[in-house]
């Protein structure tokens, strides 16, 4: 892939286009050639001190690049700062709840590459581009190579979870890599293949993605531990680990109904019939 | 250059350290001097940390449990020979001239042990079990019969039930180690992995357990469910014919069920051993745990040998889970059995490619379908967060 090239002039900031669900129209013929190679999908709910630059970052991802920020139940002015930019802009009045945006988002995107990020945290385009350039290269599905903190005895439910489904599903070369953590990149063929809903949640989506035979790789680290403060506090108050570790179990739900009550693995020369 | 931290290994035998007060940094030195006191402070802390670690590693192994003089240094190990030796004695008075048999010298001395330890307060298993090594020793040393022995003291009686190939060589050690405890049974389901293969003689493999021949090749949980079947004891412990666990360590096993608990658990996690350097399969038992909402078990689970279960976990489970490990760890906590924590025993794990491996998995996978059949998909982990209507409709 060519590095872009370098912008002479600063382009004027185009009125946003608000895009709606219902008024999303499929490309016309002048608009093809316009077509973007990359989506970058960014939910945000209230992130102002960090949303224009992570906004500047996403559209220095390749040349044919669109953004699309998914504003839900923002309060603060992330909605008006989105509209400023060029970045397309989905907007619900209320909270949609974790990684309802990623769906919703993945559904108006026209790229080649969904590639989806996080407001709260400023990744620069450098860091993201190994991510296009893995898709672009043949992996459908390509995730941050970040397990979390694992150099303990003890480590965190959702590191837990992560590293547990990926074993159960025959992947423990992924360690606790997952389509929970951003960044990460998905192929079109993925999107076709698995859907836009199962974004919504992660480890549905990426369990759907490993069951079909998609390509699941790992791509770079980014370490997205380092938290901001806001976060952290956020967190502490309303942990969301119990809602990441029952996506996991929705995920070998649906992953047990499309095999069988033992995941599809063998029983052995287990006689069952012998005890009763 | 950064200094390199000296790391304190467990394995070595540490000096004590004499105690110093910690240093305080005197009122205006510089930050320098200070960060080096805070930083030997630190370094004093850890190994005291340490220090206390393996003193509590010595008192719970199974090697400190062997009989020897020095040993006997303790006051509570002089007084408990003593007392062993006492009874050892009037018992002989009591007996027929002529010489004793092993199994008579078994029964009382476990009688007596039990007798001594009726309605004490529960002691800390490491002084137990050198106690009771020690009044063995007076015991036997009193009637001139000496044999390995590790005196527990139980209330109700105890079962062993091991499965194993004919040809296996490891199960003449696991019997010998089974010997030195005060079980009622052992049952031993052989099977040959050989078709057509000779049973071996009685006398080659025990003489009182109870043999159970198996036409074919078994499984060894399909063994140990069978077993299981057959035994009438209140507890029974699992024991793998394949790896010799020291008796004192299964002793642990027999306590903790008679004790109150339903289910005693290997206790795997004493070895402390760091979350990326542990095997994706505890990975599972962790999982499996957490989603059950029993964290406190961390990566111990029915699916690691020896556990050992009550009669009233064995109705509960059912003999034909039992055959599949992992579910029943899963109906154990569901049915809201006691756990506790038994011996730490050295579980030997299958590498990935390997087909007892990818069992495994699908034990755990057969446990989640268990579970999620009766609590629903999400195992009581409820999403009221999401709004998923606005998604409208999707496939799945």
């Amino acid at each position: 892939m060519t590095p872009p090239p370098r912008r002479r002039k600063r382009r004027k900031t185009a009125a946003a286009r608000v895009v709606t669900p219902e008024q999303t129209e499929p490309p016309s013929a002048t608009e093809s050639w316009d077509t973007p190679y990359v989506s970058v999908i960014v939910p945000v709910m209230n992130e102002r001190r960090t949303l224009a630059r992570v906004i500047r970052e996403s559209f220095r991802v390749h040349p044919k690049t669109e953004v699309i920020v998914v504003a839900n139940g923002s309060t603060d002015g992330s909605l008006e700062i989105a509209r400023s930019s060029r970045a397309k802009v989905l907007a619900y009045d209320r909270p949609l709840g974790h990684d309802v945006g990623r769906a919703l988002g993945a559904r108006v995107a026209r790229g080649e590459v969904l590639l989806f990020i996080d407001a709260d945290m400023v990744i620069p385009a450098s860091k993201l581009r190994p991510f296009v350039r893995a898709v672009a290269q043949g992996t459908d599905v390509a995730l941050n190579d970040y397990s979390g903190p694992v150099a303990k005895t003890a480590v965190h439910g959702v590191v837990l979870a992560k590293h547990a489904l990926n074993v159960l599903l025959g992947r423990p070369d992924l360690l606790g890599t997952s389509m929970t953590a951003v960044p990460h990149a998905v192929s079109r063929r993925a999107i076709s293949r698995i859907g836009t809903s199962a974004l919504a949640v992660p480890p549905l989506a990426h369990t759907m993605a490993i069951r079909e035979g998609l390509n699941v790789k790992r791509a770079i680290h980014v370490n997205v531990g380092r938290l901001n403060p806001l976060r952290i506090k956020r967190e502490s108050t309303n942990s969301l680990e119990p809602l990441i570790v029952g996506d996991h179990l929705e995920a070998i739900q649906w992953w047990l109904g499309k095999t069988d009550f033992r995941g599809g693995y063998d029983d052995g020369n287990r006689q069952r019939w012998m005890v009763r | 250059m950064r200094k390199k931290r000296r790391r304190v290994s467990s394995a070595r035998p540490l000096r004590a350290v004499r105690k110093k007060p910690l240093q305080r940094a005197a009122v205006g030195k510089s930050a320098k001097s200070a960060k080096r006191v805070q930083g030997a402070n630190s370094r004093k802390r850890r190994l005291a940390r340490a220090l206390q670690r393996q003193r509590k590693q010595r008192n719970d192994s199974p090697a400190s449990a062997r009989t020897s003089r020095r040993r006997l240094g303790t006051a509570a190990d002089r007084s408990s020979h003593a007392a062993g030796f006492a009874d050892g004695t009037s018992w002989r008075n009591a007996e027929p001239e002529g010489p004793v048999s092993p199994a008579r010298v078994k029964e009382a001395l476990q009688h007596r042990w039990r007798m001594r330890n009726e309605g004490a307060k529960t002691a800390d298993w490491g002084h137990l079990l050198r106690r009771g090594i020690s009044y063995a020793e007076g015991f036997m040393q009193a009637v001139d019969c000496r044999f390995p022995m590790i005196p527990v003291p139980l209330r109700r009686s105890a079962a062993a039930v091991v499965c194993a190939d004919y040809a296996e060589p490891a199960l003449p050690a696991v019997l010998k180690q089974l010997d030195c405890l005060p079980l009622q049974e052992i049952i031993i389901v052989l099977h040959h992995a050989k078709a057509g293969a000779t049973p071996p003689e009685r006398k080659r493999i025990h003489d009182t357990a109870l043999i159970v021949h198996l036409p074919d090749t078994a499984d060894a949980n399909i063994g140990r469910a069978l077993g299981a079947k057959l035994a009438e004891s209140e507890t029974m412990m699992f024991v793998s014919g394949e790896k010799v666990v020291d008796g004192a360590i299964l002793a642990r096993f027999l306590l903790a069920c008679d004790g109150g608990a339903d289910v005693a658990l290997n206790d795997l996690t004493a070895r402390r051993i760091l979350f990326n350097r542990r095997s994706g399969l505890r990975h599972l038992h962790e999982f499996l745990n957490a989603t059950l909402h029993r964290p406190d078990l961390k990566y111990n689970s029915l699916s690691a040998l020896p556990f050992a279960l009550t009669r009233r976990a064995m109705a509960s489970i059912g003999a034909a889970n039992l055959a599949v490990p992992a579910k029943a760890h899963a109906m154990a906590i569901m049915n809201k059995l006691r756990f506790a924590e038994g011996g730490t025993a050295a579980v030997p794990e299958p590498p990935f490619s390997e087909g007892k491996w990818k069992q495994a998995a699908g034990d755990h996978a057969e446990a989640w379908q268990a579970a999620m059949s009766v609590r629903g998909g999400r195992l009581k982990h409820a999403d009221t967060m999401r709004n998923r209507s606005i998604l409208g409709d999707w496939e799945r």
